[in-house]
């Protein structure tokens, strides 16, 4: 090659080096006008949302009355109490908005999450536990009765804690009864809430499916999944499970309880769980603020949706526990049928 | 349709293969390359925001002449971090792979000069993993992956003793898997779907230049393109560009 087509050649590659390193506009830098802002979380959720239909919302009539609101907005504070105030019109715990920064995210309430939830955790341990030695960082353990064996676990959040229910379940020895107690558990992880519920499978079961949304429409649905409940862990319980539940056990907690009931050997107690099931999915905008938003409608066997329903008991227990008198009916009604009473 | 009659036509026509042995230049070749690479990607799966960022590409091809035609194959890909290119948001990482096999015939040949013609399949995926600025620093994961089949046209030239490839290549039928919203554990199937060019637009450029040095042997310098439209529900734009050098080596090559 000749001097001059060395030249063409390295100015050649130097430039689409160069070319290699521009940065092109594929779409309008995001807008964070009050309207644009309003417009994307509006138009995302449309997109997005499973639970339209199935909670009977009118997406375009809160539309008409939030977009006013949110435009008319004084300060930043006020969009974000006035977008949060959309998403809550949707009724769906797993629904959050968080104004960036410090602010704590802001979720959906109902009427009756304020009230007591007649469980009593301290009274458990006061009056039931006999020994929690063998209590570990996320599960509350020890012996309730000579045969009765009790594990709480109050929440279902962080990850790959399972193995604490095998050392549990093998300090507990073999006992014959085991009280899984689930009541005010708020839930977490899904997968771990499956992992845990491993521990008490003798084989692989299904227990329910969910249906996520896959297109502009409402309705627009994948095809369903089936959700399965799988033996896991060094060694399964096959004893009798006497699970506790209470309108106070959502999400995770409420996948785990679906999951224990269709297994042979667990007996639910208590009160239908919360009742909250959205796969929830982030969202994010312009200015730095996040929205979490439901992506799949879950539905029991039978085909109940499980949102706003949730997960009936076999037993229905709903008196609340007696601090003074020291007395947990749910927890009596367990000891009962575990031959404790 | 009429697109690919022509191209049918050419493809079984006979060979023009007046000054040139080998439809590829050599019986077969193979090339390694590294270097960097430069993505953009708007994908409303994920995010409002335009997603930028570099990092390292790596390149292996290989070609074959067979029966009149030059087998193309090529696989390039490599992980980045990604950053908005405006606005506040969260973070990406994106692992992509492209492959694609191109059979190309000669049509022209003057001179130094010749054109092939022929189809290119071409396979990719990307996986972006978005972490959410929010409080939890939530992650998701999202993919996109495509099979297209389209027509594909290279220029070749011989300067005294290098040889520059120009090649282009664009789908006319597609098969997308776009996540909708993030993946999950429990539900990681593909659901594809076929779409067309009003829906999915795409071209896939390069260009390389090489130079032997010794018996089979050749450096090469190779800059790559590919751009994507998706028209979805969730539309999806991507823009990205490669600068690679490489080691080429050849068997039976024509300059040799």
């Amino acid at each position: 090659m000749n001097s001059r087509a060395r030249r063409i050649v390295a100015a050649v590659v130097t430039l689409l080096t160069l070319a290699a390193c521009a940065d092109p506009s594929l779409v309008a830098p995001p807008d964070i006008t009050r309207a644009a802002l309003f417009d994307e979380v509006w138009h995302q959720t449309d997109l997005t949302y499973s639970m339209f239909t199935l909670k009977g919302v009118n997406w375009d009539s809160v539309r008409a009355v939030y977009r006013p609101r949110a435009i008319a907005a004084s300060n930043d504070a006020a969009l974000a109490q006035t977008l949060a105030a959309m998403l809550m019109t949707l009724r769906d715990r797993h629904v959050s908005f968080t104004a960036g920064g410090s602010s704590g995210p802001i979720a959906f309430h109902a009427t009756g999450d304020g009230a007591p939830s007649g469980f009593d955790a301290a009274l458990i341990d006061r009056t039931y536990l006999r020994d929690t030695s063998r209590s570990s960082a996320h599960v509350r353990v020890g012996m309730v009765a000579s045969t009765v064996g009790y594990i709480r676990i109050p929440s279902f959040s962080g990850d790959g804690w399972a193995g604490e229910i095998d050392a549990a379940l093998e300090s507990l020895g073999a006992v014959p009864y085991l009280i899984v107690d689930v009541r005010n558990n708020l839930g977490g992880d899904y997968e771990l809430a499956l992992d845990v519920a491993g521990r008490f499978a003798d084989r692989s079961r299904p227990f329910g499916y969910v249906k996520t949304r896959n297109g502009a429409g409402h309705d627009d649905f994948a095809d369903r999944v089936t959700e399965v409940v799988k033996p896991r862990g060094p060694a399964q319980f096959h004893g009798t499970v006497l699970l506790l539940t209470n309108r106070r056990a959502y999400s995770s907690a409420e996948n785990f309880t679906l999951a224990m009931r269709e297994l042979p050997n667990v007996l639910t107690i208590g009160d239908t769980t919360g009742g909250s099931s959205g796969k929830p999915v982030a969202r994010e905008l312009a200015n730095g603020w996040t929205y979490q938003l439901s992506t799949w409608v879950e539905y029991a066997l039978d085909g109940t949706p499980i949102e706003d329903r949730g997960v009936a008991p076999s037993i229905v227990v709903t008196a609340p526990a007696d601090p003074v008198a020291g007395v947990d009916p749910t927890m009596e009604q367990a000891l009962r049928i575990a031959g404790a009473r | 349709v009429k697109l690919l009659l022509v191209l049918s036509l050419l493809l079984f026509a006979p060979p023009i293969l007046a000054a040139q042995t080998t439809p590829c230049g050599s019986r077969a070749a193979l090339t390694l390359a590294a270097g960097v690479s430069q993505h953009d990607r708007a994908d409303a799966s994920v995010s409002p925001a335009q997603f930028e960022g570099r990092g390292g590409e790596y390149l292996l091809g290989t070609s074959a002449s067979i029966r009149g035609f030059c087998a193309v194959a090529s696989m390039h890909g490599g992980m980045r971090s990604l950053t908005a290119v405006s606005g506040t948001f969260g973070s990406e990482r994106l692992v992509d792979a492209d492959g694609g096999l191109a059979l190309l015939r000669p049509v022209v040949h003057r001179g130094v000069m010749s054109l092939d013609v022929g189809v290119d399949a071409r396979g990719s995926l990307a996986a972006t993993q978005h972490s959410f600025a929010d409080a939890a620093r939530s992650v998701s994961t999202f993919r996109l992956g495509v099979a297209s089949l389209g027509p594909a046209a290279r220029v070749r030239m011989n300067v005294r003793d290098a040889r520059i490839d120009a090649s282009i290549s664009s789908p006319i039928v597609s098969l997308v898997d776009h996540s909708y919203s993030a993946l999950w554990s429990g539900d990681e199937r593909a659901d594809p779907r076929i779409v067309s060019p009003s829906t999915l637009r795409a071209a896939n450029v390069q260009l390389a230049i090489s130079r032997t040095i010794g018996r089979g042997v050749g450096l090469s310098a190779t800059y790559t393109a590919s751009a994507l439209r998706f028209d979805g529900a969730r539309p999806v734009r991507t823009l990205s560009q490669s600068a690679l050098l490489g080691i080429t080596l050849e068997r039976g090559g024509d300059r040799q």
